[in-house]
């Protein structure tokens, strides 16, 4: 949870030059901000899919979120490609204490299933997003070390360190990038426990869309397995105004 | 000849200089021989047809066992300490960047059904602590057709963390092969097992390393066993150090240039070439001992040491080249095979053979010139007496039975011949590795888990196809099929994966392991895999697939049985459905080219055979000889695939070797034996029996040394630790012994009946150096 102080503190720190804030302060920056529209929005959004060999896929959803409980949150997402995998939906409600909670539905099983498990390193339908990139719990629950102020893209960014505690986190240590002025993180690069780096996640754009930040085109690289996943978000509204009941199994079935 | 050597005489110094500076250029090339066997080597090769589609596939899917594996057994691999283990060496393993993944019970993704839920993700994101969490794990793990056989056996009682090369194995270098393994070997050594825990590493990999190592110490073997072969033989028929070393020095000198010249091919000696050495010292020996024997005859005649040099290399110079000729040819025969290793090994064999006719020429006669000679010859000898006396002995038993002998070699060679055709062709690879512990750890891996032989079922068809139901019920079914063959440890493929997830969204209900009707919902199950575990299954245009079958090794007669059952269950199974369906891997690939080994060994022998009895019919101008020749050594060939028959040896790669060494070896008894008797009807000897008599007396025993050397210095290659190396030694020395005694029966009786023996009166034979 975030407190108003904390915004004045760290604004007035900024606008004094004062030393940089502490990592704790950068990560509860970095998870108060929405990059994907996952938490308090609606957005469209496009993925393109690149395998090793080159071949490409598309994928496109609608994702709905509503922030219950910041920085937790609901979302629900539908799929409208490939065509095959049109009226697919996914449900996910954050917990605080306990796994999160997530539904699949596909549309020829008439009924979303729970999905439980270790699921929090399995991809995000295909991409080479996985769900714990997407639901932040490793940053959330991390030690964060500042390694210093560096340049990325031109922009003057905080260099971050910070070392997942969860014990079934897929990641020994997240390193990200996260500019100074609004706090979001334009480079990830994600070790796993043999501290070898897995991934790479680079925002190549980033818009603001009613005085809130969103990465509107990012790219996750996959080092080990060769694969790129491209997202680009388009028509992002941000919003909290969504109702409770559109994020609830019941509403997951409607196609 | 005379001038030659009489040149050679005069010079010796330049002689020996030549030699030696070419000895030292020669050992300085041959630095560079390696010796390696790489199963790939006997498939990927140039010209290779089936070559295109298993690159094609292997650079989509990778090899489908290339692993090496660390096999651990306990009495229950879900024990705590067990799993702790695993865990431990896993993730030591993961960051090793020689390989492109690692995977184990401890960080393998399963996916089950209960109910509503579906469990998706990692089987244990952290080890089990309570035992309903580890019988859990095991359930989903020995329950799912992706794990079970793959990554821990049905029993519980052994599985393996399977580290599988960022080069695929079947496309990796020997080098590669033992970093790998080395990676594995230390990871291991740096977590001790835990009690009653057997960890040993094994896989692909290890097998062909393995296999290299003992391929050189076999090489260290039986080099210095047939050595010790020709010494004995050399020190038995001289008595003298000279007698050993003078005869050693020249076919040494040979074996040295044939080194360099093999350098130059930049090709390690593998399992074929590893006969090289011993074949070269065998045959290379036995030109040596009859002109170090004909020398000292001149010397105990009384001629000057000069003299007797260049009387003998007069005399046997022809013979020799023309023995040496033969054998020669016979190897040369070798290079119309398609198999690089099968040709190489011809050329080289037969330039070592004329290399050691050179040798026999050159470097023999100038040592003779400084060397004392030895003090006894070979007819001094009471051993040579013997031999006399049961030649003679045994021509008496014959002569008077000439037409029993030639009807029980025509039924040998009519029935046996009859017998010998059916020769079964199975190439075998894990049963063919030498005893020890890679052999016992690769058979407790294809009886507990999968195996290292790999069989594939490639599927290629438009985008998206290898979504479709129809297309996917057809790839069940002859994954189905393959897994019904008793040798066939694991089956795995697309259609198991669907089937699956399906049973998985279906609330774990058994039935439900089937490919849905819904080709969305199958979409929607690969869509929310992992691309990189999806990528193992199927490519991202979903236009490629394949069915991985890992097996025992029942033979390559058993997978071309396989084969055949296969591509006519793939057109049952996927007629209309516009897929093409290839049969891949290595056991198709590899064992096609095996087989092909044995099909183009057969076919060199026949063409070698065949330009001997040419050779024999220009080298006579009799086409009565050249037909004579074919007999006995056409029932010597019948008369090994009896044998291989009755002791159920397959011809395989190996195996066959035997063929590309005896085809030098025939011929020589029966040309020798054809052209003294040529010298005898000259000299004016009318008496059939008489001259037959004196032609096997004075032939007969260097015959039956030489067929002594060369059958004993081959029956070396029963010291091997490779079963196809011992049987090919066994088959070597039949033949050669069967070779000497059907000269000795046969060609004798067929020369006193059929040589074209002069009308009283006529003018007398041309002698062959007439000739």
């Amino acid at each position: 949870m975030t407190h108003p102080a904390l915004y004045v503190l760290v604004l007035a720190q900024v606008a004094a030059g004062a030393p940089a804030p502490t990592p704790e302060v950068i990560v509860q920056r970095v998870l108060d901000a929405d990059p994907w529209g996952l938490s308090g929005a609606t957005v469209a959004a496009h993925a393109t899919l690149k395998d090793k060999h080159g071949a490409t896929s598309e994928l496109a959803y609608e994702a709905r979120s509503l922030r219950y409980d910041p920085p937790l949150a609901k979302s629900l997402i539908r799929f409208s490609a490939p065509a095959d995998l049109a009226g697919a939906a996914f449900l996910q409600v954050q917990r605080k204490d306990g796994d999160d909670e997530r539904y699949l539905f596909m549309p020829d099983l008439k009924k979303a299933r729970r999905i439980s498990g270790n699921l929090r390193a399995n991809a995000f339908m295909g991409t080479d997003f996985s769900f714990a990139d997407l639901d932040r719990r490793d940053l959330r629950e991390s030690r964060a070390t500042l390694k210093g102020e560096e340049d990325h893209g031109g922009t003057r960014c905080y260099h971050l360190e910070a070392e997942p505690t969860r014990p079934d986190s897929q990641y020994a240590l997240i390193e990200l990038w996260v500019r100074k002025d609004n706090f979001v993180p334009l480079k990830w690069v994600f070790y796993n426990k043999a501290r070898m780096v897995v991934k790479t996640l680079t925002a190549h754009e980033v818009r603001r869309v009613k005085g809130q930040w969103f990465i509107s085109r990012s790219t996750m690289v996959n080092q080990q397995e060769g694969h790129e996943t491209e997202l680009v978000l388009t028509d992002i509204q941000p919003r909290n105004d969504l109702p409770d009941d559109d994020f609830t199994v019941r509403n997951l079935e409607k196609l | 000849m005379r001038a030659f050597v009489r040149f050679q005489l005069a010079h010796r110094r330049a002689v020996v200089a030549v030699i030696l500076v070419s000895l030292a250029v020669a050992g300085y090339a041959a630095r560079t021989i390696q010796v390696r066997f790489q199963y790939k080597d006997f498939y990927d090769y140039p010209g290779n047809p089936d070559m295109p589609l298993f690159a094609r596939y292997s650079h989509e899917f990778g090899d489908p066992a290339g692993f090496v594996v660390a096999l651990i057994q306990a009495d229950d691999v879900f024990r705590p300490d067990v799993l702790t283990f695993v865990d431990a060496v896993t993730r030591d393993l993961e960051p090793e960047p020689l390989f492109a993944h690692v995977r184990s019970l401890t960080n393998a993704k399963a996916i089950s059904g209960d109910g509503d839920d579906v469990q998706s993700g990692l089987l244990m994101a952290t080890l089990p602590t309570t035992s309903a969490e580890r019988e859990r794990v095991r359930k989903i793990a020995v329950g799912s057709a992706l794990l079970v056989r793959r990554v821990v056996a049905a029993d519980s009682t052994t599985t393996a963390i399977l580290a599988e090369m960022r080069t695929p194995a079947t496309l990796a270098s020997i080098d590669e092969q033992k970093q790998a393994i080395a990676a594995v070997d230390r990871a291991l050594a740096r977590h001790p097992p835990p009690p009653g825990v057997r960890v040993v590493t094994t896989g692909g990999p290890v097998a062909e390393t393995e296999t290299t190592g003992a391929l050189a110490h076999d090489i260290l073997v039986f080099t210095p066993a047939a050595l010790l072969v020709i010494v004995l033989a050399l020190y038995l028929t001289f008595r003298s150090v000279q007698g050993v070393l003078l005869p050693l020095a020249a076919v040494g000198v040979s074996v040295a240039w044939t080194a360099g010249i093999f350098a130059q091919l930049r090709h390690p000696v593998d399992i074929v070439g590893s006969t090289l050495p011993a074949t070269l010292l065998v045959y290379g020996a036995v030109d040596p001992i009859f002109v170090l024997s004909r020398f000292m005859q001149k010397l105990d005649q009384g001629l000057e040491r000069e003299e007797a040099i260049v009387v003998a290399m007069r005399e046997l110079g022809l013979p020799c080249f023309l023995t040496s000729f033969t054998t020669a040819l016979g190897f040369l025969a070798f290079c119309t095979a398609t198999l690089p290793t099968v040709s190489r090994f011809g050329i080289t064999a037969a330039i070592g053979v004329t290399l050691a006719w050179v040798t026999t020429m050159t470097v023999l006669p100038v040592l003779l010139s400084w060397l004392p000679p030895p003090r006894r010859n070979l007819g001094e000898l009471r051993v040579a007496k013997l031999v006399d006396g049961w030649l003679a002995g045994l021509w008496r038993a014959i002569r008077g039975r000439g037409r029993a002998v030639l009807a029980a070699t025509a039924v040998l060679i009519v029935v046996g011949g009859a017998l010998a055709v059916h020769q079964r062709v199975s190439s075998i690879y894990v049963d063919n590795l030498p005893p020890g512990t890679a052999l016992d750890s690769i058979h407790t891996l294809e009886q507990k888990l999968s195996g290292v032989i790999r069989t594939v079922v490639y599927f290629e068809g438009e985008p998206g196809s290898m979504k479709r139901p129809d297309v996917l019920r057809a790839i069940a079914a002859v994954d189905r099929f393959a897994e019904r063959k008793s040798y066939v440890n694991t089956s795995i493929s697309l259609a198991d994966l669907v089937a699956e997830e399906n049973r998985a969204f279906n609330g774990g209900d058994p039935a439900a392991t089937t490919i849905p009707a819904s080709a969305a919902l199958i979409a929607q199950y690969l869509a929310i895999l992992d691309p990189e575990d999806r990528a193992d299954f199927v490519d991202g245009t979903y236009a490629r697939s394949h069915i991985r079958i890992l097996t025992a090794d029942p033979g390559s007669e058993t997978f071309r049985q396989l084969r055949a059952e296969l591509e006519a269950e793939i057109a049952r199974d996927f007629a209309g459905l516009g897929v093409t369906v290839s049969l891949t891997g290595t056991a198709m690939v590899g064992y096609a080219a095996l087989d092909r080994v044995v099909v183009e060994m057969v076919v060199g022998f026949a063409i070698g055979f065949a330009i001997i009895v040419l050779f024999v019919l220009v080298l006579f101008r009799s086409l009565r000889i050249a037909l004579i020749s074919v007999v006995p050594n056409l029932l010597t060939v019948i008369a090994a695939f009896l044998f291989m028959r009755a002791l159920d040896i397959s011809l395989r790669m190996d195996t066959s070797l035997f063929l590309s060494v005896c085809v030098g070896g025939l011929f020589n008894t029966t040309i020798h034996l054809a052209a003294r008797l040529r010298i005898a009807v000259a000299q004016g000897q009318t008496d059939r029996d008489v001259a037959v008599e004196e032609t096997m007396r004075t032939v007969g025993p260097p015959s039956l040394y030489t067929a002594a050397i060369l059958s004993l210095g081959f029956a070396c290659f029963m010291l091997s630790g490779f079963p196809g190396l011992r049987a090919f030694g066994m088959l070597s020395l039949v033949t050669l012994v069967v070779a000497f005694f059907s000269d000795i029966i046969v060609s004798t009786t067929l020369l006193r009946r059929f040589f074209g023996w002069p009308r009283p009166g006529a003018a007398p034979a041309r002698t062959l150096e007439a000739a």
